[in-house]
């Protein structure tokens, strides 16, 4: 873990409100596994104040890619950024996905794509690519310009959309209720939390082990200001929360409740 | 031009001499490891450690916080592991630093203060101990001890009776007349008071009609209060002739020598880690720097010296 002051690559607008962002990171990239997560230091001043958390969506040599939305000050902020600028990270932070023996099937609702990408890519670097990578969002404008960065991991590129304007139309749930059974397959999933929670039942349902990203407000990432608090599915001894950014942001679905 | 010669950074805090005025406030730096890959800890003035409980706690129920303009509110609730298993998991590690380690402490009765406080008596490596009667964010003790000058007075003489610790009362800003308050815990025997804690705050989802914290109600806290907090840190450094310990928003050095000139012989660092882990130590070069530049030998001849002529 550590604070990383990261030089801005370039940005790429995929859609009306989705960017990529490329920083130079050879310090955070080289640890990074995962489903963990970076907390970005947006601009200079004391607003935004915190620090912002975000998946990392892909990392390969000193490059580090963030798929992030524009959803408010801090997203405008860093949508904004120039080549050259100068970015603060920490991180890597958090547990990640745990490579697990079986058929891995990948499946991410929104900006919950973003941890996917880098999943992908270690599952093939370990010869167990993905047997399926769903990605589901709004519109075929959303998901489309994703298409040629997962491309590369897996056989099996599925997508959804809510209009029906590119590939299965309904939610994420729905296209992974459609797949051919894969017994002993391995669901990993990241996005909005009525996506999750359809994807734990039906992977409880089916007896199919199941792991998933989930966000939290946060302020600092890393375990001192218990902001990102969750409740357990069975509390510890005098605690009934898990951290988001400690336990987490990668949780075995039957670690939280769903219900 | 400045002194060649390295400031004396060292002030005294009330029965504990501090290397220098810079320390981390509880609740926002964890039990201290967390931030080892950032700095070197033993650098600190002083840690203040997450508050203890005499049970475990669970905390609130999420959304525990919120950003606001400059800041942000939280109601955590002092989740915290209680006092024996801080003991044993957290003071190992603790004892081994070279700074003094300040215990935050919170009780929900009086008698539960005092049985914390004898408790962490005599514990190796415990300095001092901070006592809390100003978290807003829990159901019974916190701020209902700190918001009247006689509950405040009785449990700081019942955290005194029952340890041999020094006894820093942090303050909160909840209150209509903090220099009472001070007066109150001084006359109790408190060695020194931390002020502020946060101020009770609110903020409004206006799509759902909801309060975006689950506890309704939450601490404000960030540069958004520091003003609040160097008023109040004047006002009761005036009042008492114990050491007073300024919190609120600090952020930069200049912000801490903002304080000690107000009456601070020391200050803590909270909201600040969480944007900068490295801010402690940050701060502590900052005030260095500046002693130097200003040709300034010792930041003890510093505090109080605000000028209002």
């Amino acid at each position: 873990m550590l604070q990383e002051t990261c030089r801005v690559i370039r940005l790429e607008r995929l859609s009306a409100d989705t960017w990529h962002l490329f920083l130079a990171a050879p310090g955070i990239t080289a640890r990074v596994h995962a489903g963990q997560f970076v907390m970005a230091a947006v601009g200079a001043g004391y607003d935004p104040l915190l620090r912002r958390p975000f998946s990392v969506h892909f990392a390969e040599g000193d490059d580090l890619i963030l798929y992030f939305r524009v959803v408010g000050k801090g997203t405008e902020m860093l949508a904004s950024l120039h080549p050259g600028d100068r970015l603060s990270l920490l991180g890597p932070l958090g547990k990640g996905f745990k490579l697990t023996e079986g058929l891995a099937i990948l499946v991410g609702g929104g900006i919950g794509i973003a941890p996917l990408l880098l999943l992908a890519k270690e599952l093939a670097d370990g010869n167990n690519p993905a047997a399926a990578i769903i990605l589901a969002g709004r519109t075929k404008a959303e998901v489309t310009p994703l298409a040629a960065s997962f491309q590369p991991w897996t056989k099996n590129l599925i997508f959804a959309t809510d209009d029906g304007s590119f590939g299965i139309r309904g939610r994420a749930d729905e296209a992974v209720a459609s797949l051919p059974p894969m017994p002993g397959a391995v669901v990993y999933t990241c996005g909005p939390q009525p996506m999750l929670r359809a994807i734990a039942h039906f992977c409880r349902d089916h007896k199919m082990k199941c792991q998933v990203s989930v966000e939290s407000a946060m302020a600092c990432g890393m375990g001192a200001c218990l902001g990102c608090a969750r409740p357990a599915a069975r509390p510890a001894e005098g605690g009934g929360y898990v951290h988001v950014c400690l336990d987490g942001p990668v949780f075995d679905a039957e670690a939280l409740p769903w219900d | 031009m400045g002194l060649t010669a390295s400031p004396d950074l060292t002030v005294d805090i009330g029965g504990l001499t501090l290397k220098n005025p810079v320390m981390t406030a509880s609740g926002t730096f964890g039990y201290a490891r967390e931030f080892a890959p950032f700095m070197d800890l033993s650098r600190l003035g002083a840690i203040i450690v997450k508050g203890i409980s005499l049970k475990p706690r669970p905390g609130n129920p999420p959304p525990r916080i919120v950003e606001i303009a400059c800041g942000m509110l939280n109601a955590i609730g002092l989740e915290n592991v209680g006092v024996e298993r801080f003991i044993a998991d957290k003071m190992p590690y603790l004892r081994r630093l070279d700074t003094p380690v300040i215990v935050n402490v919170l009780g929900e009765t009086v008698e539960e203060y005092g049985e914390i406080a004898r408790r962490l008596s005599g514990v190796p490596g415990v300095a001092a101990l901070e006592v809390n009667i100003s978290c807003p964010n829990v159901q019974k003790g916190g701020v209902a001890f700190g918001s009247d000058p006689a509950a405040a007075a009785k449990v700081t003489a019942t955290a005194k009776k029952n340890c041999a610790l020094p006894v820093m009362v942090k303050l909160s800003p909840n209150v209509t007349d903090i220099a009472a308050i001070a007066k109150a815990v001084e006359d109790a025997g408190a060695d020194s008071i931390s002020l502020i804690n946060t101020l009770l705050a609110m903020a409004v989802d206006i799509n759902s009609r909801r309060p975006k914290l689950a506890n309704v109600m939450g601490g404000l806290s960030g540069p958004a209060i520091k003003p609040i907090a160097v008023r109040m840190v004047y006002q009761a450094s005036r009042a008492v002739k114990i050491p007073v310990i300024g919190i609120g928003g600090v952020t930069t050095a200049d912000d801490a020598l903002e304080f000690i000139i107000a009456g601070a012989s020391a200050v803590q660092l909270g909201t600040a880690s969480f944007r900068d882990a490295a801010a402690a130590a940050k701060v502590l070069d900052g005030i260095d720097g500046w002693l130097r530049q200003q040709g300034i030998a010792s930041v003890a001849g510093l505090i109080g010296s605000l000028r209002l002529d």
